[in-house]
């Protein structure tokens, strides 16, 4: 599962931001020796960290951060386009608009790369799928951003495709590029199928979830219950539980929300009344 | 605006990923080199022998003479480059290597330049299988100041080349003739059939998660299905499927 943080439900996230940021900080100032970034009580954070920003978050079972990624519109601004346009070939499609993204800031942290076993390397393509089923919902056709050319080989093999946009650059760290993803069902169905996973990913957790369920923690479990295959063997399940996650995780029409809140007001109409 | 070197190695970074045979890489790989100023070129899978097999070159341009004479002087041993290999994974021009070699790496300068090979640039790629493709590219020009501009470029002209010949290897090994499906394909989908992800069947076969998503892909089209799962289950049918 990958949280979707936006500025709807960024208030019940206040640690897991918290490390994010300061997660940011170690792999883009520390490890990647980017230092004119800006650091605030430790953590990295830059202009793009406003109320659009979107925030793509994967977390262990005991909410320790795994992945991280950042999306935000760019129909006002886009850092590709307004401070790095350098990078854009000329004839490219324009980079900023209603139906464009910018992603940035995706980074996975050190306990989680030390990690061995089954699903090592699959958390960053499940970030990308909960962003790219957000993206599609909100009828987005592309992704921009901008990569270091040292890891563009492992982006060229991985299921996603990804062009460059223009003739990649020095800078003082290494070679930069900008690039852009075509957002397609086919491609979110590629992406979900390399990392043996069928159903969404994302999910937006709301009041209503922690009400429910207790905490991050707890609702995070009950809607990774909710979306393991039955088939699978020895899988943990609560049915009840997941039953009502399964139904809220597909309830695009907001309804389950609706009858959750108004519980035990009095119903609308009785028969025999 | 771009000039027209630029315009070659965009035309090359951006279509590289569509061209389909080795050759036709290699041809528009060499013309955007060529562009700015290198006209030999040679990439090595060089920890092959890992996989018990010889280090093949995936590709080379006219380093055959060179290479002869280099590995004939057990140039090796006192060859600069070496040295920054073993200390870096970054990429660098033979004019940074210069200054850290012997009397013998001086005679080797002289003697590749007596092949034509002034310069050079070095280029490493790591593929995800832990493969490692190492890029040499030389030229007759003495540019020990190259523009970091260009420099950018030729280094990722060289990733992207080295990058998409490494796949090329990868998939060569593969049999498309094969029977109803190829060893590998049938290899990718028996360990997709175990709930295997891209990246853990590539860990296992060795390969790249991509090469995996691309004999997965083949396999789907030979049996005439649209879902990986229902690719597994077509071949587990009628027998195809196989751990090695």
């Amino acid at each position: 599962m990958i949280h979707i943080i936006t500025c709807e439900n960024r208030h019940l996230y206040g640690p897991q931001l918290w490390a994010m940021h300061e997660e940011r900080r170690k792999q883009c100032v520390e490890k990647n020796g980017w230092v004119d970034l800006v650091v605030l009580d430790g953590g990295e954070v830059d202009d793009y960290d406003d109320a659009r920003a979107i925030y793509l978050l994967g977390f262990d079972d005991d909410m320790q951060l795994e992945v991280g990624l950042r999306l935000r519109p760019t129909d006002d601004r886009c850092m590709l386009a307004d401070k790095f346009a350098h990078l854009i070939a000329p004839g490219e499609l324009p980079k900023k608009g209603a139906d464009v993204w910018e992603a940035s800031r995706l980074f996975t942290t050190e306990a989680y790369r030390a990690k061995k076993g089954p699903g090592r390397g699959a958390r960053v393509f499940e970030a990308w799928a909960a962003a790219m089923e957000l993206a599609l919902v909100n009828n987005i056709s592309r992704f921009v951003g901008m990569i270091d050319m040292a890891l563009y080989p492992g982006i060229m093999n991985s299921p996603i495709d990804t062009r460059l946009v223009g003739l990649p650059r020095p800078y003082e760290y290494g070679v930069v590029a900008g690039s852009e993803i075509l957002l397609s069902r086919e491609l979110l169905h590629r992406v979900r199928e390399s990392i043996a996973i069928e159903s969404t990913i994302g999910y937006h957790v709301d009041e209503q979830d922690l009400r429910a369920f207790g905490d991050l923690a707890a609702v995070q479990r009950q809607v990774l219950r909710a979306m393991t295959p039955q088939i699978l063997p020895g899988s943990e399940r609560d049915e009840t539980l997941s039953a009502e996650a399964l139904f809220r995780l597909h309830d695009a029409s907001g309804k389950a929300r609706r009858i959750w809140s108004d519980r035990g007001q009095k119903p609308e109409f009785q028969l025999n009344a | 605006m771009l000039n027209s070197a630029e315009q070659q190695a965009w035309d090359f970074l951006s279509k590289a990923p569509h061209y389909g045979a080795p050759s036709e890489v290699e041809d528009h790989f060499g013309r955007a080199l060529a562009a700015f100023g290198y006209d030999r070129f040679a990439a090595t899978l060089v920890n092959a022998e890992r996989y018990g097999k010889e280090p093949p070159a995936l590709s080379r341009q006219d380093f055959d003479a060179w290479d002869s004479r280099y590995w004939g002087e057990r140039y090796v041993v006192h060859d600069p480059c070496v040295k920054l290999l073993l200390k870096s994974s970054k990429s660098f021009a033979w004019s940074d290597a210069k200054p850290l070699g012997d009397q013998r790496a001086h005679a080797m300068w002289g003697e590749a330049s007596e092949f034509g090979m002034n310069d050079g640039y070095v280029v490493r790629v790591f593929g995800p299988a832990g493969h490692e493709v190492l890029i040499r590219m030389s030229t007759a020009a003495n540019t020990p100041d190259i523009d970091p501009a260009d420099r950018a470029v030729v280094e990722s002209l060289a990733t992207v080349f080295g990058t998409i010949m490494l796949k090329h290897w990868e998939l060569q090994d593969d049999n498309p003739d094969y029977g109803v499906i190829s060893e590998r394909q049938a290899q990718c989908l028996y360990w997709a059939s175990r709930g295997k992800t891209d990246w853990e069947i590539g860990a296992i076969l060795e390969l790249s998660p991509r090469t995996v998503h691309h004999h997965i892909e083949a396999a789907k089209k030979r049996l005439g299905v649209v879902k990986r799962q229902e690719a597994v289950m077509k071949a587990g049918e009628l027998g195809l499927l196989k751990a090695s």
